[in-house]
This record gives structure tokens, sequence and C-alpha cells, in this order.
């Protein structure tokens, strides 16, 4: 299967899903009991993937690179399986370090979400680019 | 598995970027292919197929192990 060309009624849509997220969001964050630091980084991290979303879409719809093609897509396949291969031995390791008696770790719930978000994210692109590098 | 695209575009006169737009791929798609390191769907072989003129067969080389 390659890549079918973007088209302007996808981008247009992938923008009306961006603005209705972000509407929701700043709804959303209001109610949330997080510091307004966490509140202005989640939407700062979220305009600028809205910005690369944009530039990307415009720069496409007007020279389609076919960037998204078939082996890009079995490439992402690839790395979403093996991350999740590994975050599963890793979480399974890490419940039985916890159930043991020599080991006592005092980080919040809240500390281990985002270390293991962090963890997710690095460990997909690092998977990503070296079977891109392989393949 | 192995192929004659390399060949069979420097013999159509074409550039990598060229190929890989008419296929409707990336050129680093084409670069993969080239090598042999990258296994197309049976749709881009027979894309690739048309845009030479051949059969999928004349383009990639089968072997039993594969």
């Amino acid at each position: 299967m390659s890549c079918k060309e973007f088209s302007k009624k996808k981008f247009i849509f992938g923008n009306g899903l961006y603005l209705f997220a972000l509407i929701t969001l700043i709804a959303v964050s209001s109610y949330m009991k997080v510091s307004g630091a966490f509140t202005k980084g989640l939407l700062t991290g979220f305009i600028s993937v809205w910005v690369i979303y944009l530039i990307w879409g415009l720069r496409e719809l007007r020279k389609p690179t076919y960037s998204t093609d078939e082996r890009f897509q079995l490439i992402i396949a690839k790395a979403s399986s093996l991350t999740l291969g590994i975050i599963i031995l890793l979480l399974a390791f890490f419940i039985i370090l916890l159930h043991s008696n020599w080991l006592v770790i005092t980080i919040s719930l809240k500390s281990f979400c985002v270390i293991l978000l962090y963890t997710i994210m690095i460990l997909h692109l690092t998977v990503y680019l070296i079977i891109n590098k392989l393949s | 598995m192995e192929n004659n695209i390399r060949e069979l575009r420097t013999l159509k006169g074409v550039t990598q970027e060229e190929l890989a737009k008419s296929c409707g791929v990336s050129r680093q798609t084409i670069i993969s292919l080239e090598r042999g390191k990258y296994d197309p769907s049976i749709h881009l072989a027979h894309r690739l197929a048309l845009i030479f003129g051949l059969t999928i067969e004349e383009i990639f080389i089968f072997t039993e192990e594969e």
C-alpha cells in the first residue's frame, strides 16, 4: 500500500481535531488539580505540535513528498510493537522489584507516570531511528 | 529480496526522486529497495512493474529461502 496524497479535506479535518482538542484542554484544565506551570507546559507542547502539523500540512499540499508511505508505516508499526514489548518487560521487572523486600522505592504515582511517559516516548523515537537506519 | 530496480532505473534514465514520485513513495523507500533492504508490498511491486513495463518476476528475484 503506497501513501495516498494528502488532501485539503484531510488537512482541514486535522486542524478541526486540533482545535477541538485545544478547546477541550483549556476547558478541562481549570478543573484539574494541577499547577499552572503544568497546564502552561501542556498547552505549549500541544500548540507546538499543532504548528508543526500546520507547516508540514501546508508544505505537503503544495508539494507532496509521500513521507508517510508504506515503508514509513511499517517502521512505525515495528517500532510501536517493539516499544510495547520492551515497556511490558520493564514494567514486569519493576513489579518484581516493588514486591521484593530489599528495595524500597519512594516515588509518587504522578512522578512514576511522568517517568513512564518519557520512557515510552524516548524509547519509541530511538527504536524508530534504529529501524529506519537498518531498513 | 534482490531486485534489478537500480539497473532498470538507470537504463530508463530516471532519478530516484522521479521514480519515487511516479510510485507515490518517498525517495528513501526507493533507496532501501535498491539496496535490497526493504521488500515492497504487492501494490508497490505491481506499480514498479507497470512503470518499467515488465513483470514482477523480472524485477524481483525470488529465492526458495524467502
